[in-house]
């Protein structure tokens, strides 16, 4: 009861502030990140001395003895050169375990479930389209909106986060920030949301990471909360024409917001 | 008779004859087992072993000044949740209470991707039927 | 007294062999000894790995690695396509895993020829007569048992505690 009385003393005392709310929407990355040069040569270095002291497949707890399994496996993978007593190796004497030099790393090859041709590339035939045998071809990791830089587009930057701006003249661009009513008491994200639906369409599956601000911009008239969510599905379509709206990556906001704001915010979003 | 000295004099093969299932088991840890399977030890030379040195250090190096930025960026996340949750609490205690709310129910999607190696033939689902989100 | 101690012995092997599956019979001789590993000898345990690629249903494909021998391997049905993990999506269409094969494909491109489908409807005609035929036999007041007896429900019995 005390503090009920507080708290309503307090609330009288301040001259009602405008209070917004800020969605910093994200579309999360949809593949793995790229890789610097020298994580790459790490990881490669690192996999050549693991694949060196792999041991030994255990051929013949997968492919047992004279079943066609074991006949493929064998005819892809020739045992290697025997150590023979009577002969001379100049690169040392090879031991052989298993069917394994041990000095060296195994290579193996595997029998594939399409049909070959001699240089490994699958043979297409009228079945092999969509058949579940076919060989798996990746789809490549830049796409077309990354050629022709839809900035629009969500298949941009695919390894990276993206973040919505919008802007209503072209000119300044902002995050999509929604003004909280006094009247009507909204919780934060829920401004954020209704916002959202309203600018954009219902078209859009968001989640909300959650309901806290996770930052505040404190000026004399206006306090600015921001909302993380993440966008899930859907697509942001703008129901109006002048709001226009870009998808971008860390690196690119400074370009197009101002930069005081940005260095203010920029711990806020993704590297990645 | 010569027959018969040749019988016993005949080697064969030994056999012992294991039960199935003991076979299994004998393969199953012929599988698992390090013996014969194991490759020989890695001798680096003098110099080989100063660059792996290097490599791992510098690796080292990296991975640490990963961190300290990480943990870094973290800190001051962590402080402007703080700072933000402060400041909602001087102006709106209403708002303050709403949004201090437990995130218990807020479960995380479940048609939220994990990032795979390469993209799919549709790289987003732009199909989506709302069903009333709360 | 002899005897009782057989019975004895049988018994507690039995009791061996319940516990565990091929606990009784497996013998495994006294030469897998556990060698001891001198200090500083010691190596990681690291089997064999391929290098794997898994397509999802979707088309993306992870790199991983794996101990089977197998280095392409294809989803049918996981979390992309699945309705469960796809709540919110209206395109998606079940797929049925063994109608992707040739003998499939076949009988897609040639179901309007075979005569399979007249054939089914005849036994089946014929399985219907015979029944009749059968409770015929037995009186005009037989009521066909329905076989296979009820099924425990789960949701019902939990519902009435």
């Amino acid at each position: 009861m005390i503090r009920n009385t507080i708290i309503r003393h307090y609330s009288s005392i301040t001259a009602t502030p405008v209070i917004s709310s800020t969605v910093l929407l994200a579309r999360n990355p949809v593949i793995t990140r790229d890789l610097p040069a020298f994580e790459k040569s790490y990881y490669k270095y690192q996999n050549e001395l693991w694949k060196r002291l792999m041991w030994t497949f255990p051929k013949w707890f997968y492919y047992r003895g004279g079943t066609l399994g074991d006949h493929r496996f064998k005819e892809l993978n020739k045992p290697p050169v025997y150590n023979n007593p009577t002969m001379e190796f100049t690169d040392g004497r090879p031991e052989i375990r298993q069917s394994r030099d041990r000095r060296f790393k195994q290579e193996l090859r595997l029998p594939k479930t399409y049909k070959q041709a001699e240089d490994g590339s699958e043979i297409v035939d009228e079945y092999s389209s969509d058949s579940l045998s076919r060989k798996i071809n990746p789809n490549s990791r830049v796409t077309q909106a990354d050629e022709k830089n839809d900035t629009t587009s969500l298949e941009r930057k695919l390894s990276r986060s993206l973040y919505l701006v919008i802007s209503e003249d072209n000119k300044t661009w902002t995050f999509p920030n929604f003004a909280v009513s006094q009247e009507h008491e909204i919780p934060l994200h829920k401004v954020a949301e209704d916002g959202i639906y309203n600018l954009g369409g219902q078209g859009l599956n968001y989640y909300n990471v959650s309901s806290k601000p996770c930052h505040v911009i404190s000026s004399s008239d206006n306090n600015e909360f921001f909302i993380k969510s993440q966008i899930v599905s859907g697509q942001f379509k703008p129901a109006s024409s002048t709001v226009k709206f870009m998808w971008l990556a860390k690196e690119e906001l400074p370009k197009y917001l101002n930069n005081d704001y940005y260095n203010e915010i920029q711990h806020l979003l993704n590297d990645i | 008779m010569i027959s018969n000295t040749l019988k016993i004099t005949v080697r064969t093969k030994a056999t012992t004859t294991v039960n199935p299932s003991t076979q299994r088991v004998v393969n199953q840890l012929s599988a698992l087992s390090a013996s014969r399977k194991q490759p020989k030890l890695i001798k680096l030379s003098h110099e080989d072993l100063i660059k792996h040195n290097t490599i791992q250090n510098a690796w080292k190096s990296f991975t640490r000044k990963q961190e300290t930025k990480r943990y870094q960026q973290l800190q001051q996340q962590y402080e402007s949740i703080h700072n933000a949750m402060d400041t909602l609490k001087a102006i709106s205690p209403s708002l303050y209470q709403m949004a201090n709310k437990s995130d218990e129910n807020n479960w995380y999607p479940l048609n939220m991707r994990v990032p795979t190696d390469y993209p799919a033939n549709m790289p987003w689902v732009y199909n989506h039927k709302n069903q009333g989100k709360a | 007294m002899f005897r009782n101690m057989m019975i004895g012995k049988l018994s507690i092997q039995r009791e061996f062999a319940r516990g565990i599956a091929m606990k009784g019979d497996v013998h495994l001789s006294n030469r897998r000894v556990m060698r001891k590993i001198k200090l500083g000898k010691a190596r990681p345990a690291i089997f064999h790995q391929f290098e794997t690629l898994v397509e999802l249903s979707d088309g993306s494909v992870i790199k991983r690695r794996s101990q089977a021998p197998k280095d392409e391997i294809r989803m049918i049905n996981d979390q992309r396509n699945s309705v469960l993990w796809n709540p919110n999506r209206s395109d998606l269409v079940a797929v049925d895993p063994n109608a992707t094969g040739k003998v499939n494909k076949f009988n897609q491109r040639f179901a309007s020829f075979s005569p399979s489908i007249e054939a089914t409807s005849e036994t089946s005609e014929t399985n219907s007569t015979q029944k009749d035929g059968l409770i015929e036999l037995l009186g005009q007041n037989v009521k066909e048992v329905a076989s296979g007896g009820k099924l425990f429900d789960k949701k019902q019995s939990k519902s009435k505690k």
